[in-house]
């Protein structure tokens, strides 16, 4: 093989890599803008015996850009999940033994600005669920726009508020649980489907 | 050779713009939950009890608790977890006030125990501890402390947990002193009355301790 094959030959894959490349004709970003550490502090027995409940407390945009018609995106989803790097299932404590099931917090979604014809899916409370599970909270309903494309959304004008609760009935409460610090991660994740 | 370079240059920064534009994408937020113990007990009324024997009565068949509220001890429990609660006294006696060598023994104290509150052993919330395990339905005797449930223990977690408020964990304990015959409790009163024991003419007294450890 001379050198002139060569050449050719990685100027080929070059641009077959760029072409699968190119072929991904859109983009999708979440972006936090507020409240981007959730503490639940139980302090008295009425947190105990009722839950907490952070309203709005996290503000969250979203930025979409559907730029060619094919390939046709059916719309964009964002789901909501908890890291549970330890696969327990649960919300884990500085002492590992001590452990609160993710099921006994939930998260909700409500409109905050723009995100016009965004679906909150009733703006349900739904229970967090560990990875690889998520749960849907805001999906583009009634998108694709005539033509194939999706309404594009901008993070500093398409915003949207997530609630937090924990103990909170029907939830279990957090009396006979052991005093520590739990923490895990929770992942909001937007993608093309 | 130049130009392959180049060309190569050029697709490989075009390839990488193109990678960078996500069709998915991640936001992460840490979740935190704090919860702070609570534990917490209080006598709300009959934190002095004092029974006096001035009749040949009283010494004979002793004092009953009367069901008057004069002799009884009520006291609320606050807990965020499940909690074990131990009574009993300081002393292994009761001590003459005038003559220290002068003692009564504990177990002419009996006492039996009362839920008040939203939560007791019939709705599970509770168990009675291993010392005085019959002490809701029958008088016991009173034991020295000894933090230990297999000999002061009054009250343990049952099956759904005792963590709750003062309206949760509300108690009373009707005391009564040189009542006969000797009740069944696990553990039993003296049985003899203070009469027959001769007891010398004094005040005695000790304290009792109510003592909660988280469980």
């Amino acid at each position: 093989m001379n050198f002139m094959e060569i050449r050719w030959i990685i100027i080929f894959l070059l641009l077959s890599i760029q072409q699968n490349s190119i072929a991904q004709a859109g983009s999708v970003r979440v972006t936090v803008y507020g409240g981007g550490n959730v503490q639940f502090v139980f302090n008295t027995l009425g947190n105990y015996k009722n839950g907490i409940t952070l309203n709005n407390w996290t503000n969250i945009g979203i930025d979409v850009q559907d730029l060619v018609p094919l390939p046709d995106f059916a719309g964009w989803q964002l789901s909501v999940s908890a890291e549970d790097a330890d696969l327990d299932g649960s919300l884990t404590g500085s002492i590992p033994a001590n452990t609160i099931p993710f099921s006994n917090i939930q998260v909700r979604a409500t409109p905050n600005i723009g995100c016009v014809n965004c679906s909150f899916l009733g703006s349900l409370w739904v229970n967090l669920v560990a990875q690889p599970a998520s749960t849907v909270i805001i999906d583009s309903s009634p998108d694709p726009l005539p033509g194939g494309y999706l309404t594009p959304r901008a993070g500093l004008t398409d915003q949207f508020h997530v609630s937090y609760r924990c103990g909170v009935l029907p939830l279990g409460s957090m009396l006979g649980n052991p005093a520590d610090t739990y923490s895990d991660n929770i992942f909001f994740d937007i993608a093309f489907f | 050779m130049k130009k392959s370079i180049i060309t190569s240059a050029i697709a490989l920064i075009i390839t990488g713009s193109a990678f960078a534009q996500p069709v998915s994408d991640r936001a992460v937020i840490p979740l935190g939950v704090t919860l702070q113990q609570i534990l917490r007990i209080s006598v709300t009324n009959g934190g002095n009890i004092e029974f006096v024997f001035n009749t040949i009565t009283d010494y004979k068949t002793g004092i009953a608790n009367g069901a008057t509220g004069f002799y009884d001890s009520r006291f609320t429990i606050a807990s965020s977890t499940n909690f074990e609660l131990h009574m009993g006294a300081e002393d292994a006696t009761l001590i003459g006030t005038d003559n220290p060598v002068r003692t009564l023994a504990l177990n002419n104290v009996g006492f039996l125990f009362a839920f008040n509150g939203l939560r007791t052993v019939t709705t599970t919330h509770h168990a009675m501890g291993l010392a005085y395990n019959n002490s809701n339905t029958i008088i016991n005797g009173l034991r020295q402390f000894t933090g230990v449930n297999a000999t002061d223990g009054l009250l343990t977690n049952g099956v759904l947990g005792n963590g709750g408020d003062i309206l949760d964990n509300d108690f009373t304990i009707n005391w009564s002193v040189g009542i006969i015959p000797a009740s069944a409790g696990t553990n039993p009163t003296n049985g003899t009355s203070i009469l027959s024991q001769s007891i010398a003419a004094d005040r005695y007294v000790t304290n009792v301790f109510l003592d909660i450890n988280a469980l």
